[in-house]
């Protein structure tokens, strides 16, 4: 099997502060992991690796099998086409409406306007908010805008979402319905998703894969220390 | 990547940051219409102080020697490369202009017939030669035997010449003053607008846009400005020479447009807006877009 996500002896500080040291991971297509880790610990650090906005230390970070640290910068808007990013404070554009916010990341690309009218339908449906596509995104609920900001990470079809505790500022209900909407995804489309997240109920009601990472190092949580050293 | 959405996104962004982009507009426009007004006026006290210039001129009178031996200097004379034309007085025309100046009394005609009126040869200089030169000449021409004497007023010369060097200067270090400023401004403001869309650059980013693609409509804006702000300059200043300036200084009447007609400086200023926008915008947006 392909690995999707791959972190190999990936060591990362800032200004002199260490945050990863020597972390490795992989993740393989159609694979739904779990991030977990206190606050601080740089959990949105690894997301970061993976869409560019940060370089490791030291180490290598693969998207399919390709190391992505060393790309040039001008290559770096094709690397995030082939990922989707959703945050817990959505990011959504306040001066556009729900379909510009999801049609913009089509134009980004050079998607023909028909094709963008039909995909933006599309996702619409597909994130259940079909009726809302004229609506200004501010007078939309969170959980409402959380699903725009899903749709719009999908737009151009990516194989992978990284998912920053996407459901971080919703209530209960509303988190449930992201939760339902993100299985979904990696059921019905094979898209490999990682997730951070502190809310471990929602871990227990959705199992997946988990990596947490405390004091720089990232390890598998369901694997005992005995069994981990034994690996090494 | 589609043009038709960079436009739009363009003119959205002017409406979006209103304040932003009427500010840069205004600067915009004030450098067009400075450099306009500049251009316009300038161009008129150039072109009158060279006519000044042109009317001063040489005089070389002749001693009493044969018609051919001055139609002979005259033909030297014309041969110089200081020398953009010559005209030939006669003695028989300069006495009928001292007897139409003067009159037949007070024994004119007795002096005329006496003959102490020469020939002469009236000498325009080309508006490159200095004036160092011109003396040099004057120097060397007096040496000729045929040459009895050269009037030529060095010091009015010198004036008008170097008045019109000074402002040609002023004018020029004046418009790069007013043209570096009007291309800092627009920067500036494309910079404030760019600040302002940094959650919008940074979601563009996100979903894999290019800087050239999130440039575009930067830089579209900018030359919307540039269009927008050398139209009205251009209004502003016909208007102004129409009405304010003759009103301000009736004896001075309508200045006239360079080379003569309005639509040599409406499109300098046309394009003059559209560089400073273009120029402002650019730059700002290739700086702060990658630090979005
Ligand atoms: N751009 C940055 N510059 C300097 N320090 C940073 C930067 N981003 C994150 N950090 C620091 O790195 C550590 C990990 O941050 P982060 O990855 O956001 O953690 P988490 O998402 O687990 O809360 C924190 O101590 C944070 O202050
Ligand atoms: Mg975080």
């Amino acid at each position: 099997m392909n690995s999707v996500l791959e972190l190999d002896h990936v060591s990362l500080s800032y200004q002199g502060k260490p945050v990863l040291a020597e972390c490795s991971m992989s993740l393989q297509e159609g694979d739904f992991c779990y991030l977990l880790g206190p606050t601080g610990s740089g959990k949105s650090s690894i997301l970061k690796l993976f869409y560019r906005e940060t370089k490791p230390t030291k180490g290598d970070v693969k998207l399919h099998g390709e190391s992505i640290q060393n790309l040039a910068d001008r290559k770096i808007p094709f690397i995030r086409r082939q990922l989707g990013v959703v945050f817990q404070d959505f990011q959504l554009l306040h001066d556009r409406n729900v379909f510009e916010n999801i049609a913009f990341a089509l134009r980004v690309t050079g998607t023909p306007s028909s094709t963008i009218d039909q995909r933006v339908k599309h996702l619409l449906d597909l994130v259940g908010l079909g009726h809302k596509k004229k609506e200004d995104v501010r007078v939309l609920s969170g959980g409402e805008q959380q699903r725009i900001a899903i749709a719009r990470a999908l737009a151009n079809d990516p194989d992978v979402l990284l998912a920053d505790e996407p459901t971080g500022n919703l209530d209960p209900g509303a988190s449930t319905v992201i939760m339902e909407l993100l299985h979904q995804i990696n059921k019905e489309q094979n898209v490999t998703i990682l997730m951070v997240t502190h809310d471990h109920s929602l871990v227990k009601r959705y199992p997946g894969k988990r990596l947490e990472l405390k004091d720089g190092t990232l390890y598998d949580p369901s694997v005992t220390p005995t069994q981990r050293l034994s690996s090494i | 990547m589609s043009l038709g959405y960079s436009i739009k996104e363009g003119f959205a962004g002017f409406g979006r940051t209103k304040l932003a982009s009427a500010t840069s507009t205004f600067s915009l426009f004030i450098a067009v219409l400075l450099a306009g007004f500049l251009t316009r006026g300038g161009y008129a006290l150039y072109s009158l102080a060279v006519d000044l210039t042109d009317e001063v001129q040489m005089e070389i009178f002749f001693a009493p020697i044969s018609d051919d031996r001055i139609q002979e200097f005259g033909d030297y004379i014309e041969e110089q490369p200081w020398v953009e034309s010559i005209m030939f007085t006669s003695k028989e025309t300069a006495s009928e202009r001292f007897r139409a100046e003067f009159g037949d009394g007070f024994g004119s005609e007795a002096l005329a017939e006496l003959d102490f009126l020469p020939a002469s040869y009236t000498v325009t200089m080309t508006p490159e030669t200095p004036i160092e030169e011109i003396q040099q000449q004057v120097e060397r021409l007096e040496e000729f035997q045929e040459v009895d004497d050269i009037a030529f007023n060095a010091a009015l010369y010198q004036q008008l010449r170097s008045r019109v060097d000074q402002s040609i200067w002023v004018g020029i270090s004046v418009a790069s003053v007013i043209l570096i400023a009007s291309i800092w401004l627009v920067f500036n403001t494309i910079r404030l607008t760019i600040y302002a869309k940094r959650d919008t650059i940074k979601a563009m980013k996100l979903v894999g846009a290019t800087n050239a693609f999130i440039r575009r409509p930067f830089v579209i804006e900018g030359v919307l400005q540039g269009w927008i702000g050398s139209l009205l300059a251009f209004g502003v200043l016909d208007a102004l020479f129409r009405w304010a300036v003759p009103l301000a200084i009736p004896q001075m009447g309508i200045v006239p447009w360079p080379l003569g007609a309005w639509y040599y400086l409406a499109l300098s200023m046309f394009v003059l807006g559209t560089l400073i926008g273009l120029l402002g915008s650019t730059i700002a947006s290739h700086r702060f877009i990658r630090l979005a």
